[in-house]
């Protein structure tokens, strides 16, 4: 049975069209990664499935059961870090973690799941002087009460710090490792990298694609970048490399010559530069991050290169994105 | 068990904010002072008959309405909306509730801070009563302090309701004090201008009012509480005088089960279809 089913999910808001015939399964026991820009969907598509928002059309299946006719009892089954949330200022982290194992008639200890995301020391101050991170890890908290068959977590990473981040997807794999199934959504290509099973990638209300990791590279038929350095380039390069083996998109800005490959073809083609009568000054290569392959199905190019993903990341403090290999 | 959570929960925030100890303060100095005033009126008026434990009630009555009416918008106009606007709500309905639960458990745990608020008052109230008038009996004070809850709950529920019905909490409250203001300082306007309209656009002749108009009058929470105070207070003192119908227990009852729960179905239906 699959954790999650949705068939021909669309949703209108007014004339906005946040998602249109959205057709997804996630299985039982896989950490799943919804990806997509900002906008594209993800939200409300996690809204349907805890009935924040009613469809327009088509259905969502949760653990099979209804997401609208037996939302009660889907929730009963699941652990929700939501996004765009607010804490109840003038309750205490106790009290919020009481609160979920109350409404959900579960026998668990209070200080063990505060410590388990670690603010136990804070667990007596009113949560509305919580920081960000604090308060997405006491709600992480109140997801986990009732060891929940489903794990649906948006943005789960936001506010959060390197090692907060960190200790998010160690408690994301042991989750999984219990037996729960994973389901959370990210705009962070890299926090999604590092513990997903299977990605989809939702741009613009509609799924572009479902793979894993690699997958998603091989269908993009390339492994990487070469980025070489020459003294000058030869006028004739790009007729000298396009016929290579592997080699894919060449791009040329000043001096150097950048080129999608495989690894497997690296050294011919600086075989086939130095041919073409240049020196070679310094070559990179870089594996494809997520972005790429990102960019290369939502086409989304606002968000392309490399300062945009340096900016993804020092405004999430990401320290744990994978960094070009420089060789 | 879900609905007690929601409203234990509910309960625990309003007593945080504060507005239980605000509410019990304000309905202390409301009973204590109203009993004083009241004990003051033959002073101030001469006309105004001998003071009776009785009559303290149908007075004490009549300024509560008042407070307790402005207490519900301000205790409860954020309960459903200010959650759904600042999007807590996401937490409550990310737990196992219903939306149904959600509006029970709000209406449970705001008119559990209203009760505690008014029977503190109302206790401090009766202690004064003991010692400023004769013959005030417990029995007639319960009957008082059992009424004049009802007249809460009905009010809270009815500003729940609106809180239900709009996921804006300024909305929330626009309504809640439009309807105030309308209940409460424009009622005897209103249905006089609809009998002046159904009278040809004319003032009825000897102002005698006729008796649906009169009873529509009575449709107003604080004029059926008022009508139940002074109908228990005669029924207590062993007095049976005839009063029009709309005077009656029972008219004011029906009035209360309106006003508890159409609201509360249009807010309640409202809130189970819109999207959060």
């Amino acid at each position: 049975m699959a954790a999650i089913e949705l068939n021909g999910l669309s949703k209108t808001f007014g004339d906005v069209q946040a998602l249109s015939g959205v057709d997804l399964q996630v299985e039982e026991g896989e950490i799943f990664g919804f990806l997509g820009p900002n906008g594209a969907g993800k939200s409300t598509t996690i809204d349907i499935l805890l009935d924040f928002v009613r469809p327009t059309a088509g259905s969502a299946t949760v653990l099979g059961l209804d997401a609208q006719s037996n939302s009660k009892a889907v929730r009963q089954r699941t652990g929700v870090l939501p996004d765009a949330y607010h804490v109840y200022d003038r309750l205490t982290g106790r009290e919020h973690v009481e609160f979920a194992i109350d409404s959900k008639g579960a026998d668990e200890d209070v200080e063990t799941l505060l410590s388990r995301v670690g603010i136990l020391d804070s667990a007596e101050r009113l949560a509305g002087d919580y920081s960000k991170g604090m308060r997405q890890r006491l709600v992480l908290a109140m997801a986990l009460v009732g060891s929940p068959d489903l794990l649906i977590l948006d943005e789960p990473t936001t506010g959060l710090d390197p090692k907060g981040a960190r200790e998010m997807r160690e408690i994301i794999r042991a989750e999984r490792s219990r037996g729960a199934t994973v389901f959370f959504s990210s705009h962070i290509l890299e926090q999604v990298e590092a513990v997903c099973d299977r990605v989809a990638i939702l741009d613009e209300g509609e799924i572009v694609t479902v793979d894993t990791i690699a997958g998603l590279r091989s269908a993009l038929g390339s492994e990487g970048q070469l980025n070489i350095t020459v003294d000058a380039v030869p006028e004739d390069v790009i007729s000298a490399l396009e016929p290579l083996d592997g080699v894919g998109e060449i791009d040329i800005d000043g001096r150097t010559i950048s080129v999608r490959t495989t690894n497997a073809s690296k050294v011919a083609i600086i075989g086939a530069i130095e041919r073409a009568g240049a020196q070679i000054i310094d070559f990179t290569t870089s594996e494809t991050s997520l972005e790429d392959l990102f960019i290369a199905y939502t086409g989304d190019e606002t968000t392309a290169g490399p300062s945009a993903m340096d900016a993804h990341s020092t405004e999430e403090n990401d320290a744990d994105r994978i960094t070009e290999v420089t060789q | 068990m879900s609905i007690i959570a929601v409203a234990k929960k509910d309960f625990a925030d309003a007593r945080r904010s504060k507005s239980l100890l605000a509410l019990g303060i304000l309905f202390v100095v409301m009973g204590v002072g109203g009993t004083y005033l009241y004990t003051l009126l033959p002073t101030m008026d001469p006309e105004s008959g001998p003071i009776t434990p009785e009559g303290l009630y149908v007075f004490l009555g009549q300024i509560s309405a008042l407070f307790i009416a402005i207490s519900a918008v301000v205790l409860s106009y954020k309960s459903i909306a200010g959650e759904s606007e600042s999007g807590s709500v996401k937490l409550l309905l990310g737990l196992p509730h219903t939306r149904r639960d959600v509006f029970l458990g709000k209406v449970i745990g705001r008119s559990g801070v209203m009760f505690i608020a008014l029977l503190v008052g109302l206790l401090a109230t009766f202690g004064v009563a003991m010692a400023l008038l004769e013959g005030t009996s417990a029995v007639a004070f319960a009957g008082f302090l059992l009424l004049t809850m009802v007249f809460g709950l009905v009010y809270v529920t009815l500003i729940v309701s609106i809180s239900a019905s709009t996921t804006s909490a300024s909305r929330a409250a626009t309504l809640g004090i439009g309807l105030f203001v309308v209940l409460e300082l424009m009622w005897d306007v209103l249905v006089f201008g609809v009998a002046y309209v159904a009278n040809g656009f004319a003032a009825p002749a000897g102002g005698a009012m006729p008796s649906w108009v009169m009873a529509l009058n009575g449709f107003a929470p604080t004029m059926a509480y008022d009508a139940a105070v002074s109908w228990m207070v005669g029924f207590i003192a062993g007095q049976s005088p005839t009063v029009p119908f709309f005077r009656e227990l029972w008219f004011a009852l029906i009035v209360f089960a309106v006003w508890a729960t159409l609201p509360a179905l249009l807010g309640y239906g409202r809130y189970r279809i819109a999207d959060l």
